[in-house]
C-alpha cells in the first residue's frame, strides 16, 4: 500500500495541533477512506454488488460523512456535528428507501466507514495520541456514526410507511377514479382520501372555458375549515396572472414543490395585510401543486398542503402526487369523451326524430294525392292507371315503414322505445296482420296453420310489427316460391310462432349475426336484396323486451324458418318496460 | 250529416292534399295554416267536423283542441287529430279529441272516421 508521508512534529504537538492534522488528513483522504469502506462492505456482503449508479450516489454521501467527521472532530463542536449527522442520516434513509436498499445495507455503509477511518489512520502511522486523546477521538467519531445509524433506522422506517401508504393510496385512488364517469364526484372522493394521509388540505381545481378556475373538490378533516376555504375561494379567487402557485402550474404545466413554507414566502404571495394575516393563521408548513392534463394541455391542478401535522414534502411525495394527477387526468379525459359521445348520441337521436317527422309530411301529402288519383282512375275505368297508382301507393307504404324503422332503431339505441301494456287476443292479431299483408300480396299465399287460443299481456302493435317483419322477409327472400307458412301453437305459459319460407335460405355463418344491427346477408351467387338490415334487429329487441326468444333455422336453397316464443303472462315484459 | 270540414295543418302540401281528397269525396273544405281563425269562427261558419294537426307552427294542436272543447258553440263538433309524431296518439287522450290518425294514413281510414259522425240513417252526399 502506498505510504502517505505526513510531516508532523510528533512530540511537541499539542492536542489541538494533532486534531488539526487529523482533520486535514481526513479531508485529503476522504475518497480513499470511502473506497476502503466500500471494499470492506462488499467483502462483508459476500460478493454481492450494488448497481454502479447506486455506488456513485452513496460514495458522495460517504465522502461527505468523512469530511464532516473531520470538520467536527473537536468535542466542543459535537452539538453542531450532531445536527449535521442527523440531517445526513435522514437524507441517506430517504434515498435508500427510494432506491430499494435494505435498512442493513444502508446502516452498514456507515459502520464500515468508521472502521475505514481508523484503518487509514493506523496504516498511515499517524498515531501519537495519548490514551485520553485516543478515547476522545473515538468517542466523537463513534457518536457521529451512532447518530447517523439511528437516524437512518428511524427515518427508514417512517419513509417505508409513507411509501406503502402512498402505494395503497394510489391503488385506492385508481379504483375510485375508474368506478364512475362522474369525475366531479370521484375527484371529491380522491380529495377526501388524501386527507390526512397525504396532507392536511387537498384541493382540486379545474380550468373552465372562460379561463377561470373552478374548485371542484376541497378536503380537510374539519368541515368548518372546508366551508371557510370554499367561501374564501368565492370572495378571494386566485389571480390568474400570479407568478407562482396554481395559476403558474396551469400556465406552465410544471409542478411546484414547497418543502418549507417560510414566512417570507407568505409575505411574497399575500395580496394585502389581511390576506397575510390569514395565511399566517393557517400555519402552512409545506405544499405541492401538480397539474392535471388533457391531451398535454394543463386543465387543472391538485394542491396538497400540510399545516398542523408539520410534515414536509420531498421529491418522493411530489412524484406520488404527479402519479395521482396522471391517473386523475385519464379519468377526467374518459369522462369527457363519454359525455361527448353521449351528447353526440342525443343530437343524433333528436335529428332522426325531427328528420323522420319531416320526411313523413311530404309522404303524407303524396300519399293523399296518389289515392285521390287512384280513386278517380277507378271511377273512370282507367285500369292501367289504377295498377300503376296501386304500385306507387305500396312504395309509399314501404317508405313510411323505413322512416319508422329509422326512428325505432334510434329509440332502441337510446333505450327509449316505448311499450304499451295491454291484453290482446294473439290469434286475432296474427290474423289481422296477415290479412293486411295478403291484401297487398299478389304472388305469395300466406298460410296460417294452428291456433294458440291465448290472450297475451304485451304490446299488440309491436308484436304485430314483428310478425309483419318476419312475413315480409319470408316473401322477399323467396322470390321463386309462392307460399309462406305461419305455424302457431302454445302451451300453458308460452305461445310459439314460426314463419317458414321456401326461398334461398342462408349459410350457417350468417345465422348468429342476422339479428345484429345493420347486418345484411350479401350473396355472391345470387342478387342482393334491398333493406337497411335493421328489421330483424328491431324484431329481436321487441321479443326480448317481452321476455321471449327469436331464432332461425335455415338451409341453403330450401328456405328459412324464423320462430319466436313469448310468455303469456308478460311478467318479464312488465319488469323490463318499467325500466325503459 | 257531415258536409263542411275545416282542416288546420301548417304544411301547405298536406292542406292541399286534404282539400283535393275531401272535395273529391263531396265535402265542402276550409283550410288554414293556423288555428286562430278556427277559434274565433262566427256561429254561421262553424264546420261539421274539424281535422287538426298536433304540431302547428307556434301552436300546439292539443291546446287548440282543449279550447274548442271548452267553447259552448264548438264543443259538439267532432275533432280528428292527425300527427306524424310517433307518440302523439297517447298525448291526445287528455285534450278531448274524438279521433286520432297517424300520418301518413290511408284515405279509407280517414273517410271511415269521418263517416262515423254521420247520423246513422242518412247516407253521404
Amino acid at each position: 500500500m502506498k505510504k502517505i508521508v505526513i510531516t508532523i512534529k510528533k512530540k511537541s504537538q499539542s492536542k489541538k495541533e494533532k486534531f488539526n492534522t487529523i482533520r486535514e488528513f481526513l479531508i485529503k483522504h476522504a475518497n480513499s477512506i470511502q473506497k476502503l469502506a466500500t471494499q470492506q462492505h462488499k467483502i462483508f456482503l459476500g460478493g454481492k454488488k450494488f448497481r454502479s449508479e447506486i455506488i456513485d450516489k452513496y460514495q458522495k454521501f460517504h465522502i461527505d460523512i468523512v469530511r464532516e467527521f473531520a470538520n467536527n472532530l473537536n468535542p466542543k463542536s459535537i452539538k453542531r456535528g450532531s445536527k449535521v449527522f442527523n440531517q445526513i442520516g435522514v437524507s441517506l434513509a430517504q434515498e435508500a428507501v427510494q432506491d430499494g436498499l435494505t435498512i442493513e445495507e444502508t446502516v452498514d455503509g456507515t459502520i464500515f466507514l468508521k472502521q475505514a477511518v481508523w484503518k487509514k489512520l493506523e496504516e498511515d502511522g499517524l498515531f501519537e495520541l495519548t490514551t485520553k486523546e485516543y478515547h476522545e477521538l473515538n468517542l466523537v467519531i463513534g457518536t457521529y456514526c451512532d447518530i447517523v445509524a439511528s437516524r437512518i433506522a428511524f427515518t427508514y422506517h417512517k419513509e417505508r410507511q409513507l411509501i406503502e401508504g402512498n402505494l395503497s393510496f394510489l391503488a385506492e385512488a385508481s379504483r375510485i377514479l375508474s368506478s364512475s364517469l362522474d369525475y366531479q364526484t370521484t375527484l371529491n372522493t380522491i380529495a377526501k382520501l388524501a386527507v390526512p394521509h397525504i396532507g392536511d388540505w387537498c384541493t382540486i381545481d379545474i380550468l373552465k372555458e372562460d379561463n377561470t378556475i373552478q374548485q371542484v373538490a376541497v378536503a380537510h378533516k374539519d368541515p368548518k375549515k372546508i366551508k371557510w376555504a370554499k367561501e374564501l375561494r368565492k370572495t378571494d379567487p386566485p389571480d390568474m396572472n400570479a407568478p407562482t402557485g396554481l395559476p403558474n402550474v396551469l400556465r406552465t404545466g410544471k409542478p411546484e414543490l414547497y418543502p418549507v413554507i417560510t414566512d417570507e414566502l407568505l409575505v411574497k404571495v399575500a395580496k394585502n395585510k389581511e390576506h397575510l394575516k390569514l395565511l399566517r393563521t393557517i400555519g402552512f408548513t409545506s405544499a405541492m401543486i401538480v397539474p392535471i392534463f388533457s391531451q398535454k394541455t394543463p386543465i387543472g391542478g391538485i394542491t396538497f398542503v400540510t399545516a398542523e401535522t408539520r410534515r414536509h414534502y420531498n421529491q418522493a411525495d411530489l412524484l406520488m402526487a404527479e402519479e395521482l394527477a396522471t391517473r386523475a387526468s385519464v379519468a377526467i379525459e374518459n369522462a369527457r369523451l363519454y359525455k361527448g359521445s353521449q351528447d353526440a348520441i342525443t343530437v343524433r337521436d333528436e335529428f332522426i326524430s325531427v328528420a323522420s317527422h319531416e320526411l313523413k309530411t311530404p309522404v303524407t301529402s303524396v300519399k293523399m294525392f296518389t289515392q285521390v288519383l287512384k280513386k278517380h282512375s277507378e271511377q273512370i275505368g282507367d285500369k292501367k292507371a289504377v295498377v300503376h297508382l296501386t304500385k306507387m301507393d305500396k312504395q309509399l307504404n314501404k317508405l313510411t315503414e323505413l322512416i319508422y324503422d329509422l326512428l325505432n332503431i334510434s329509440k332502441i339505441q337510446a333505450g327509449r322505445m316505448e311499450f304499451r301494456e295491454e291484453i290482446f287476443d294473439f290469434d286475432k292479431t296474427v290474423k289481422e296482420v296477415t290479412d293486411v299483408l295478403q291484401h297487398s300480396e299478389t304472388k305469395h299465399t300466406i298460410v296460417v296453420q294452428g291456433i294458440t287460443k291465448k290472450k297475451i299481456r304485451g304490446d299488440e302493435e309491436r308484436i304485430g310489427q314483428v310478425i309483419n317483419n318476419l312475413v315480409s322477409n319470408a316473401v322477399k327472400y323467396s322470390p321463386k316460391s309462392n307460399k309462406v307458412v305461419i305455424k302457431l301453437r302454445s302451451d300453458k305459459t308460452t305461445v310459439y310462432v314460426s314463419v317458414q319460407d321456401f326461398g334461398i335460405g342462408m349459410e350457417k355463418a350468417h345465422l348468429n349475426k342476422i339479428f345484429e344491427r345493420f347486418y345484411r346477408v350479401y350473396d355472391t351467387t345470387d342478387k342482393t336484396f334491398p333493406g337497411l338490415g335493421i328489421g330483424l334487429y328491431i324484431s329481436s329487441e321487441i321479443i326480448k323486451r317481452h321476455g321471449g326468444k327469436l331464432w332461425v333455422d335455415s338451409d341453403i336453397g330450401k328456405g328459412s324458418t324464423f320462430s319466436f316464443s313469448i310468455p303469456v303472462n308478460g311478467e318479464k315484459f312488465l319488469k323490463k318496460t318499467q325500466k325503459i | 250529416m257531415i258536409k263542411k270540414i275545416y282542416v288546420v295543418d301548417d304544411d301547405e302540401g298536406i292542406l292541399d292534399g286534404f282539400q283535393v281528397m275531401l272535395e273529391s269525396e263531396g265535402y265542402h273544405v276550409e283550410i288554414s295554416q293556423n288555428a286562430d281563425m278556427l277559434v274565433n269562427l262566427p256561429k254561421n261558419k262553424i264546420p261539421d267536423l274539424i281535422i287538426l294537426d298536433i304540431l302547428l307552427s307556434g301552436q300546439d294542436g292539443r291546446d287548440i283542441c282543449t279550447q274548442l272543447k271548452n267553447n259552448p258553440n264548438m264543443k259538439r263538433i267532432p275533432i280528428i287529430m292527425v300527427s306524424a309524431h310517433p307518440n302523439a296518439e297517447k298525448s291526445v287522450q287528455n285534450c278531448g279529441a274524438d279521433e286520432f290518425l297517424n300520418k301518413p294514413f290511408e284515405i279509407d281510414d280517414l273517410l271511415k272516421k269521418i263517416k262515423k259522425y254521420n247520423k246513422p240513417t242518412k247516407t253521404l252526399v
